[in-house]
């Protein structure tokens, strides 16, 4: 390669230059690769939405409707979710804890994963990036015993571990997806 | 004199190079080259399909999750648009909702699918202007589910 130089006779381009060119290459390439392939993590918000569904579906005029607390309460069917979003290795899973005025725990109810309630457990001590994201809420609440109306405790747990997936191929151009896409 | 500076290593006696000029336009031309291709990646990268493909399969999803049946959703996608045209995928097929999974395709590459917990029946189609054009927006109708 032929040296060239400037009046002070620096060589402007040597194989250094070259060298140079290629790191910040690299690492501009690199940095944009990384950034454009990581997900956007809505699991929180996931969670936070399904909390809130859950909520909305067992409390009717803020008292908790009486059906919930009898036996076989159809969450699939009052909530208007999918069972088998909810089936084995499920991205989601809640549990919702019913307590008395004396804090007994009066009605347990959970669907989806049930590992997550332990690796939700483990996230308030230790930050797991691939470990799902929980949302709790824990409210005082009213309900209907027989004629009478008692207090106590709700705890509702909440939780989405689904990353999505990208679907690497497609039958046809305006056919049939095809291809994986992990759900977790 | 004035010929020496269309001479790229015109060299004198001692066999030193006397161009000033030369060297240093293509070295900042080179440089100048190099950071066009760099922004030029930067920019195609970060407006490229797999970006969108994600942020709208997910968007659809949570917009899907939070509703309620016979609801009407309008998603502005024109940037999804522009981009599906770029890459030859007809704007109706770029959205697809089933079983419980959205799927956004921006390119002949693949798609991105991501999963609602919802029971209903959700479907999504574009819209289209008075003349039949697409305005860039996808419409989304919520329904409970019809169970035969």
């Amino acid at each position: 390669m032929k040296r060239m130089k400037n009046k002070k006779g620096q060589k402007l381009i040597s194989i250094w230059w070259l060298i140079m060119l290629a790191i910040v290459g690299v690492g501009i390439t690199a940095g944009v690769l990384i950034y454009s392939s990581a997900n956007v993590d809505v699991r929180e918000v996931e969670a936070e939405i399904l909390n809130e569904k859950i909520s909305d579906c067992i409390f009717e005029n803020g008292f908790l409707i009486e059906e919930f607390l009898e036996e076989g309460f159809d969450f699939f069917e009052k909530c208007k979710l999918n069972e088998d979003v909810f089936g084995e290795g499920s991205a989601f899973y809640f549990s919702v804890k019913v307590y008395n005025e004396l804090g007994e725990l009066i009605k347990e109810a959970r669907e989806g994963d049930a590992s997550f309630e332990r690796d939700c457990e483990i996230q308030k001590v230790v930050r797991a990036k691939n470990y799902p994201k929980c949302v709790k809420k824990d409210e005082g609440i009213s309900y209907y015993q027989g004629s009478e109306i008692e207090e106590g405790r709700i705890e509702i747990l909440a939780a989405s571990n689904q990353i999505g997936g990208k679907i690497s191929s497609m039958i046809g151009q305006g056919g049939e997806f095809g291809g994986g896409g992990a759900t977790r | 004199m004035k010929r020496e500076w269309f001479c790229i290593l015109k060299k004198n006696r001692r066999g030193e190079s006397e161009n000033l000029l030369f060297p240093n336009i293509i070295f900042i031309t080179l440089n100048i080259m190099f950071a066009m291709a760099m922004l030029a990646f930067v920019f195609r990268t970060s407006s490229g399909a797999v970006i969108y493909e994600q942020m709208y399969a997910k968007q659809i999803a949570l917009l899907v999750q939070e509703s309620e049946p016979l609801m009407i959703i309008k998603l502005n996608m024109e940037k999804g648009m522009k981009i599906a045209e770029k890459n030859g995928v007809a704007f109706e097929d770029v959205v697809r909702i089933n079983d419980n999974r959205v799927t956004v395709k921006l390119s002949g590459k693949g798609g991105y699918g991501y999963s609602f917990f919802n029971d209903f029946d959700a479907n999504a189609y574009p819209s289209k202007g008075e003349n039949n054009e697409y305005t860039g927006e996808y419409i989304l109708t919520i329904n409970e589910k019809n169970e035969e």
